[in-house]
């Protein structure tokens, strides 16, 4: 399935993506935290068919249950290759870590590793798909998904000053949480 | 009006407000005409108010605030990049071409740049409320149209420094342009210079207080003063303000800090469209009919072609330009910021246009969809009997 995503300046960002069975979704985040699905069966409509709009809360238990957080649907075989090509890891940044006190943005993160920081763990707080601007402190938890040598890179960047300087503090001490 | 203690007066015209901002939410009507017509029904009561001029100059000031906040340089600068062949079309038709008609109807220079930057620039906030109430967040010109109106705002508080450090000296002469250039950059570089290397340093203090009450200070203070210089500079207040949400915005928290001043924004901004139409006198009359009558005809066709062969360029197809041209036509929030510089007689003027255009344009965005698949379909006809001779016209 091809995602395709655009920003609107101002309003917030779009996705639009179609469906095996043949429908256009568009999904719209609004800044203000809305979330708006809008429905084409015909992907060169100029109206959709239906909209559905929701509040960030409930938009956020919507995609927990869609990704089957309470049941399961996919057959464990399945599942397990799903794991396999897909991990979501939790990472600490360490005080000496590269990507401390910089920005998301400036640490190339994405292109370096080809991991995506899903969510960042401050203190009591959660900062949910955070921002590139976002800045990195020491002692945040990354939310990481990717797969495995992707987010063994992001690790790695997570421990040390420089990327590629892998023995350094080798094992983290926050636990992978997708893998066995 | 100043027997009543000024705690009911306030409390009374707030309330007003909210009446009326309410009301034309049911009625989807664009809250900033709304305020404009109370404004011009009571101007009666409320002309050479202070204390509305006074809040309706802190709502201005943080109206770009937010947006700086929310659009750093460097970002304008990239969605820039994109659109600026559709962008500087859009300045030589309706800035130009408005300047251009109202010389030929014998305004001196200052008056017809004036005209120029009122005729210029669409609503923002109408456009991105109607895009977002007719659904079409999702109709690929969304994105053009959205961008050429980050344009715009980066023009616009160009346009209007110019006119304020105009209006100050004694017209513009090539030295008083000069100086006004190099105070402009000086200001745009203190920003940038306090952006880089004061507020990104400051970041761990600003994250680490985000949250205590003091913040919203901290926030306001610096726009309402960064404001404050450009206008002890003797240049616009609009472009300080803007500047400052830019410098604030290296602190990487501009969505909290936003938070922080949209409160006192949605108490201030109401006051000044309400202020606008307050100054707008209708027993001065519009000094020139024919000049309205041909400015208003080319805020419609300028806009038209400028964003039609903009959206072209852009690389949309011809029905979606179509549509994008027919859903920015009408002009609001920024035409009555610069029409609150002008002469009181240029600002009745400038109100019937600002209302007459946004009741035009609110109709043709009605309807964009129905006339853009009208003029698909007369541009495929004309194709098909015009394609086998010669690809003329």
């Amino acid at each position: 399935m091809k995602v395709k995503t655009a920003d609107l300046p101002g309003i917030g960002k779009r996705y639009s993506l179609d469906l095996a069975e043949g429908d256009h979704l568009v999904i719209i985040l609004h800044q203000n935290g809305y979330r708006e699905i809008y429905h084409f069966s015909d992907p060169d409509a100029d109206e959709p068919d239906w909209t559905v709009k929701m509040t960030d809360e409930e938009a956020r238990q919507i995609g927990a249950i869609l990704m089957g957080a309470d049941y399961q649907p996919v057959s464990d075989d399945r599942m397990e290759m799903l794991l396999k090509s897909i991990r979501i890891e939790w990472l600490q940044v360490k005080p000496e870590s590269e990507l401390a006190n910089r920005r998301i943005i400036d640490s190339q993160i994405r292109t370096r590793t080809g991991a995506t920081i899903i969510a960042i763990k401050r203190g009591d707080r959660m900062i949910g798909s955070p921002d590139a601007q976002e800045i990195i402190l020491p002692g945040d938890v990354l939310m990481v998904v990717g797969n495995r040598m992707q987010t063994k890179g992001l690790d790695h960047m997570c421990h040390s000053c420089i990327l590629n300087m892998p023995e350094r503090g080798s094992t983290p001490d926050s636990g992978s949480a997708a893998s066995s | 009006m100043t027997q009543l203690p000024f705690l009911l007066i306030a409390g009374l015209i707030l309330c007003a407000f909210f009446t009326v901002s309410y009301a034309s939410q049911r009625f989807r009507f664009p809250s900033v005409l709304a305020y404009i017509l109370t404004g011009a029904a009571v101007s009666f009561w409320f002309a050479g108010n202070h204390l509305v001029h006074l809040a309706s100059e802190v709502g201005i000031v943080l109206m770009f605030f937010v947006l700086g906040l929310e659009f750093p340089l460097t970002r304008m600068v990239e969605i820039s990049r994109r659109i600026w062949p559709a962008g500087l079309l859009d300045v030589l038709f309706n800035f130009g071409g408005t300047l251009a008609i109202a010389w030929i109807f014998g305004c001196d220079g200052i008056t017809a740049f004036m005209m120029g930057s009122v005729a210029y620039a669409t609503s923002s906030s109408m456009s991105a409320k109607m895009l977002d109430e007719q659904k079409r967040l999702a109709n690929p010109e969304t994105e053009f149209i959205l961008a050429l109106l980050i344009f715009e705002d980066l023009v616009a508080p160009i346009l209007i420094s110019v006119m304020a450090g105009a209006e100050g000296g004694e017209g513009l002469t090539p030295i008083t342009l000069l100086v006004l250039m190099l105070k402009l950059v000086g200001l745009t570089v203190g920003a940038m210079v306090f952006g880089l290397y004061g507020f990104r340093r400051a970041a761990p203090f600003v994250e680490r207080h985000i949250d205590d009450d003091f913040m919203p200070l901290f926030s306001v203070g610096i726009a309402l003063g960064y404001a404050g210089l450009a206008v002890y500079l003797g240049l616009s207040e609009i472009l300080g303000a803007f500047l400052a949400g830019m410098m604030l915005s290296e602190t990487g928290r501009s969505r909290e800090l936003e938070h922080l001043s949209l409160p006192i924004r949605d108490l201030c901004l109401p006051f000044f469209f309400f202020w606008f139409g307050t100054s707008i006198r209708f027993e001065e009359g519009i000094s020139s009919l024919g000049l309205m009558f041909a400015m208003i005809l080319w805020a419609v066709l300028g806009k038209l072609v400028s964003v039609y062969v903009g959206a072209i360029l852009f690389g949309l197809s011809s029905k979606h330009s179509f549509k994008a041209a027919f859903s920015m036509v009408h002009r609001g929030e920024f035409s009555a910021v610069i029409a609150s510089l002008a002469p009181a007689s240029w600002r009745v003027f400038s109100g019937i246009y600002i209302l007459t255009t946004a009741g035009i344009g609110i109709l043709l965005f009605g309807k964009a969809s129905a006339i853009a698949k009208w003029f698909e379909v007369l541009r495929k006809r004309r194709l098909k009997i015009s394609g086998p001779r010669q690809l003329s016209g």
